[in-house]
């Protein structure tokens, strides 16, 4: 049982990329922490840089508070599932999971045995004599998994263990690992481009853009308290929808200006958004999932219907607004050049809506965001005053 | 199907079963160049005479032995060099191409050069063993050192070929289980031997045939350096042949040995051509 900890872990590579400029990250005792973010932010460079694959190029990292940065992967006692499985391809099956065990020189008796327990569970007792290029997909990504728990390290390091399997397969085995990983209680590291990974499985789940920690939180705190711009757009399906607005005051308190109509926040957005009454005139990003739209609420909306989808279990209802759409790109916020642009609400699906009908939809108050539009991070974050001054610096831009 | 591949079939016949044939109705005749009595058929005579006897047995033993010292000699070195080539450390380009220039030269050129070197008295090598304070050896007149010297010289050539097959099966090996077994708690050398030598077996097996197989057929560079001597301490079985056919000039008789060249390397190039399909698969 162990944690692990990075302090301003650092990425250069040989030829003068910096992959991760700094990261401070920890991973409590038998956490199941995700790290998610975009192809090409940085993940598997972390994640091997705590294997100890790839050097580190700066800061310090503890595996059970000692400093393991000079350690070569054979002494860190770490397993690790690869992307691409990376089997021994000449050993069989058996031998595989045994490899780290026989290594070890433990005594065959017990090889044998723990061999014999983990099969069972992945249900490869059946397949133990075949080499890896005889299974399929699914048992592959197994023994990969039996490979790592069948030595009790301690830590349990994933590379998009998942995808390589086929959509139907990867919601089973997404369920497996996590079911595995809290029966075992081994502190465990996952690396996932997919949000609804990252979401179904962590404790917590820490967003990477560009190499730099975005927000590191709960699944749900993530997904209803967003840090910033990138966050809130980068979780959730269909994504959040942002767009341009100025802050206004009206009659019943202060509103959003949003085109030619003004949504109002009321007394429920001043209690929300503390400073906003001195925001009045600014131009903001206004946030909103598409399920605090068309549900109920005590703001309005109107939009022209373009589209409707019917998926069953909710109807998806896509229309336009007079307003440019904001979105967090990799470099910081980008605002649409088009004046109108598209709003997506989720609706009940006993619902009635024409395509090219005007709807006035009901906004949530309460889970209205505003964001700043130069740095990206979210306005008026009352919890615990992490996020209250838009004027704070640019931490967006670090990358 | 059958007519697109005749006339590879036509040049496959031109050039190996005809020489093949001929050769073996010359090895039941007893021809010889420039004999005023005309050749004649005598069965299996000269197979009696050559082949079933210690000259010819020992010829098989000194090749068999020549081959042996130079595949322990090629295969360590090729290989590790490979290895460290792998790494990509700095100025590995350069040392690549320095270490392909052997297998450019010709063997002629190559046995040239190495029995100036290889002189006991004037000889570079003897000279370096004096400077370290070894004793000289006498390289090509003694029968072992001989041997070793044979060996060296054609290993100094194909080590280039060894290290190439190796280091392209290398590049072509997924990182991804060497990784794995680091991460297992596998030191370097149980790395290599467990992952990487498993992955490059096929690839080694072939070269050692191919190997074996130039080996066997190992020819100019003998000639050059030692002629079979001394004595008959380094006379291969292609030497034996040539002595026979183009110095006694015994046609016939030289025929009957190349006839059993062909069959002992036979076993070989079945080798090869089985792991050559095994690897494919
Ligand atoms: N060996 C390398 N040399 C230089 N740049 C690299 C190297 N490996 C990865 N990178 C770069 O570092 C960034 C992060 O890569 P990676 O950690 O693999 O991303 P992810 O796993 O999140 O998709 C990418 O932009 C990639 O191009
Ligand atoms: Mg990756």
């Amino acid at each position: 049982m162990s944690t692990l900890t990075m302090v301003n872990l650092q990425k250069r590579y040989a030829n003068g990329y910096e992959a991760v400029p700094g990261l401070d990250l920890e991973i409590k005792d038998g956490e199941f922490l995700v790290l998610v973010g975009p192809s090409g932010c940085g993940k598997s460079t972390v994640l091997r840089m705590v294997a100890g694959l790839e050097d580190i190029s700066g800061g310090d990292l503890l595996i059970d508070g000692a400093r393991v940065n000079d350690m070569g992967p054979q002494q860190r006692d770490i397993a690790m599932v690869f992307q691409s499985y990376a089997l021994y391809p000449n050993m069989t099956v058996g031998d595989n999971i045994a490899f780290a065990m026989k290594l070890r020189k433990t005594p065959k008796a017990e090889i044998a045995q723990k061999v014999k327990e983990v099969a069972e569970l992945l249900e490869l007792d059946k397949v133990l004599d075949r080499k890896p290029g005889q299974l399929s997909g699914g048992q592959r990504q197994r023994v990969a998994m039996g490979r790592a728990i069948v030595r009790h390290p301690k830590l349990f390091l994933m590379d998009e263990p998942l995808s390589n399997l086929d959509a139907k397969l990867r919601v089973h085995t997404r369920a497996e690992i996590a079911r595995l990983q809290r029966r075992l209680g081994v502190t465990t590291m996952y690396v996932t481009h997919d949000q609804v990974e990252a979401m179904t499985m962590g404790d917590r789940v820490a967003v990477l853009r560009r190499g730099v920690l975005m927000q590191c939180a709960s699944p749900q705190e993530l997904y209803e308290r967003p840090d910033n711009l990138f966050v809130a757009q980068f979780i959730g399906s269909p994504s959040m929808n942002v767009v341009r607005g100025t802050v206004v005051s009206t009659d019943h308190g202060p509103g959003v200006q949003i085109g030619d109509q003004t949504v109002e926040l009321g007394s429920v957005g001043a209690a929300r958004f503390p400073g906003i009454g001195e925001m009045i005139g600014r131009d903001v990003a206004f946030g909103v999932r598409p399920e605090a739209l068309g549900g109920d609420g005590s703001g309005r909306l109107t939009m022209q219907v373009e589209l409707v989808e019917m998926l069953g279990s909710e109807l998806l209802v896509h229309g336009t607004v007079n307003a440019p759409a904001v979105r967090a790109i990799d470099t910081g916020v980008e605002q649409s050049d088009k004046p109108t642009s598209m709003v997506i609400a989720s609706m009940d699906p006993r619902r009635k809506v024409e395509v090219f009908s005007t709807v006035e939809l009901p906004v949530d108050i309460d889970r209205v965001h505003l964001f700043d539009l130069d740095t990206g991070l979210a306005i008026g974050r009352d919890a615990a005053g992490r996020v209250t001054d838009s004027s704070s610096p640019n931490e967006l831009d670090k990358g | 199907m059958a007519i697109l591949t005749l006339p590879s079939w036509l040049m496959l016949i031109a050039l190996f079963a005809v020489p093949l044939v001929v050769g073996v109705y010359l090895s039941t005749r007893s021809d010889k160049i420039g004999s005023f009595v005309p050749g004649r058929a005598v069965g299996l005579d000269n197979y009696r005479r050559d082949v079933f006897q210690p000259g010819f047995t020992g010829a098989l033993t000194v090749t068999l032995v020549i081959t042996a010292i130079g595949l322990l000699i090629q295969f360590p070195i090729g290989v590790g060099l490979a290895l460290l080539l792998h790494r990509n450390l700095r100025g590995s380009a350069v040392f690549r191409t320095a270490l392909l220039l052997p297998m450019l030269l010709t063997p002629v050129a190559v046995g040239l050069m190495w029995r100036f070197m290889l002189d006991s008295d004037l000889g570079v090598i003897n000279w370096l063993l004096d400077t370290v304070g070894l004793s000289r050896i006498g390289w090509l007149g003694e029968k072992w050192a001989a041997r070793v010297a044979i060996a060296l010289v054609d290993s100094w050539q194909s080590i280039p070929f060894v290290m190439l097959m190796t280091l392209a099966a290398l590049s072509s090996l997924p990182e991804s289980p060497h990784e794995a077994a680091r991460v297992d708690g596998a030191s370097a050398w149980r790395v290599f031997r467990f992952v990487t030598l498993p992955m490059l077996r096929p690839v080694l097996y072939i070269t050692v045939m191919i190997r074996v197989v130039d080996s066997l057929k190992l020819f100019d560079i003998i000639f050059i350096l030692t002629k079979g001597g001394p004595g008959k301490a380094t006379e291969t079985m292609g030497l034996q042949a040539y002595n026979v056919g183009f110095v006694a000039l015994q046609t016939g008789r030289a025929a009957a040995l190349g006839v059993a060249v062909a069959a002992v390397t036979l076993p070989a190039y079945v080798l090869w051509l089985r792991a050559q399909r095994a690897s494919q698969r």
